[in-house]
């Protein structure tokens, strides 16, 4: 039967158990045994990921360049909705806009606040090569 | 690509307090003078930036240091060429890949205060903020197929 949207009594029971059996609040309260196999994968390749101060970086990295990407496809949309004729009144998804930007926003600079500062932005072999030849100076 | 002007011969990287640091001592390496000599002819950059060879084969008696020198190589290999690179260091086994000259590489990134918030080592894998990564990797794993490498070390054959 195709979904109605709103559901019968029985169909809306059936959604909360399945949520409680496989999904998020069976992880948030039973923890990874309640995760599938391939969930469990995922979850062994995040927490090694997440292990290391450059893993957690590049996870940072991730979630800002797809908060970013988001707002950008949300305020194209927009855009185009409008040029075909739409107004903005009519547009659902402009009401959302702000909060897509202010997602990112907070994405970008939750990133930001770990990248190493701008005077330290020599690159790794300048450095060293600095390093090497302070140390060689004071011989 | 960096040129003969801006980058520190092997030696005196090496033995300089952003080089090569030895887990016994804790110190930056001293290399005998014939490894300093041999080290420092096969990096001199000809005057087309490349080095003159392709391929080095460095044999010397048991317990002379020859892991050390491979560490020694790959690091510096990893800290000034053509970063972003791939390097791989490779052994019979990966267990003794990792034993060898990738013990010797993570224990001295981690001991050089130059290194310590600019790379990250893992159980098999030593990455560099310049984008290089070095792998640990045994001989006869598939997948390695497919590498862009910049040099392959091998230890232990």
């Amino acid at each position: 039967m195709p979904y109605s949207g709103k559901g019968t009594k029985a169909e809306i029971k059936q959604r909360k158990e399945a949520a409680l059996k496989h999904g998020v609040f069976a992880f948030r309260d039973h923890g990874p045994s309640a995760l599938t196999k391939e969930q469990r994968g995922t979850y062994a390749a995040l927490q090694d990921q997440l292990s290391t101060r450059q893993g957690a970086i590049e996870v940072l990295k991730e979630q800002a360049t797809q908060a970013m990407l988001l707002a950008e496809i949300a305020q194209s949309y927009c855009v185009q909705q409008h040029e075909a004729g739409k107004s903005l009144d009519e547009i659902a998804l402009l009401r959302s806009l702000p909060a897509f930007w202010n997602s990112a926003n907070r994405a970008l600079k939750t990133y930001l606040d770990v990248l190493p500062k701008e005077e330290n932005r020599l690159t790794l072999g300048e450095t060293i090569t600095k390093a090497v030849k302070e140390h060689e100076n004071q011989k | 690509m960096k040129t003969k002007s801006d980058v520190p011969d092997i030696v005196t990287w090496g033995e300089s307090p952003a080089g090569f640091y030895i887990s016994e001592t804790r110190k930056p390496i001293k290399l005998a003078a014939h490894q300093a000599a041999i080290l420092r002819h096969i990096f001199t950059r000809q005057d087309d930036e490349r080095l003159a060879y392709d391929t080095v084969i460095f044999g010397a008696s048991k317990k002379s240091g020859k892991t050390t020198i491979a560490a020694l190589v790959a690091e510096y290999f990893c800290l000034f060429f053509e970063a972003p690179n791939e390097v791989y260091l490779c052994a019979n086994d990966q267990e003794q890949s990792i034993a060898c000259v990738f013990k010797a590489l993570a224990q001295s990134i981690r001991l050089n205060p130059h290194l310590s918030n600019r790379s990250d080592v893992q159980a098999k894998l030593a990455r560099f903020d310049n984008g290089t990564d070095c792998y640990a990797l045994a001989s006869g794993y598939a997948g390695s197929a497919g590498s862009n490498h910049g040099l392959t070390v091998w230890d232990e054959l």
